[in-house]
């Protein structure tokens, strides 16, 4: 309980941004949304590993966090570029488009 | 004990009517926008939570870098999304269907865990959690610390390389 705000509060917010973004993942074929879906997973995950660790008063659970910041941008980074790429081919950027691994 | 309850549940309203906003969007422009407002809303819950660090980081990093590479892509890749949303109705029952199934999972899980969660009161006034973080990465978490870097510096390289233009 922080400032009479029970844990189950956070962990619910937590919770139902992870669901948004997983329904985003999975309904959306526009690849910059499904790779903003993922970050917004990720940032899911960070509220309850902030408050957890005021929670606790430890300091690793904004440790952790702060690890998950540093990969959502590199993940971020590198899809885009992945994005970018594709649309030189002269294609949309589309989830069914990226067929190059399939056969 | 009010006020926070009122600051905490505009926050959270705000950031899942946002989330919704950003999914059910057609254009991707405006998702950005949606999900730019999100990260906010999730900085101010840091805040409330008396993390200023993250709180900071949040908004240089999350709100200001990493949209600002989505807007960009939006605007290079310009593409118009009519029958963008939900038009594969295969996919998106058995979407529907992993959904629900997660959505169970976790609300189970979040019961069950909150209930054998002892009740600890951090008073509001606690020590900055910010030293203890940096004594975190920077002893216990060296390692992984280091890793994050090299996975940066790859991630650079390699996006360098995808986005490199052909020789044809």
């Amino acid at each position: 309980v922080i400032a009479g705000i029970p844990a189950v509060v956070y962990m619910f917010l937590s919770a139902a941004l992870f669901t948004i973004g997983v329904a985003g993942v999975l309904i959306r074929r526009n690849l910059i949304v499904v790779l903003m879906s993922i970050e917004l997973i990720l940032n899911a995950a960070n509220i309850n590993l902030v408050y957890f660790s005021r929670h606790w008063d430890s300091g690793n659970g904004e440790a952790f966090a702060v690890f998950i910041l540093a990969v959502a941008a590199v993940e971020a980074i590198v899809g885009l570029g992945i994005v970018l790429a594709l649309r030189r081919e002269h294609k949309k950027p589309l989830a069914e488009e990226m067929d190059l691994l399939k056969w | 004990m009010l006020l926070a309850y009122i600051g905490f549940s505009l926050l959270a309203a705000c950031a899942i009517a946002s989330a919704l906003m950003m999914i059910a969007s057609k254009n991707s422009l405006h998702s950005a926008g949606f999900f730019c407002a999100t990260l906010i809303a999730t900085a101010g819950i840091y805040l409330q939570l008396h993390s200023e660090l993250l709180f900071v980081i949040q908004l240089m990093l999350f709100a200001g870098c990493i949209v600002a590479l989505f807007t960009f892509a939006s605007a290079f890749t310009n593409f118009e999304s009519e029958g963008d949303f939900g038009s594969m109705l295969r996919q998106r029952k058995l979407a529907i269907v992993v959904w629900v199934i997660a959505g169970i999972q976790i609300t189970a899980a979040m019961v069950i865990g909150g209930k054998s969660l002892p009740g600890r009161i951090a008073s509001p006034q606690a020590a900055p959690l910010a030293p203890s973080m940096g004594d975190a990465i920077f002893r216990s978490y060296l390692l992984p610390f280091e890793m994050t870097s090299i996975l940066v510096v790859v991630a650079l390289i390699g996006a360098f390389v995808a986005a490199k233009r052909r020789a044809s």
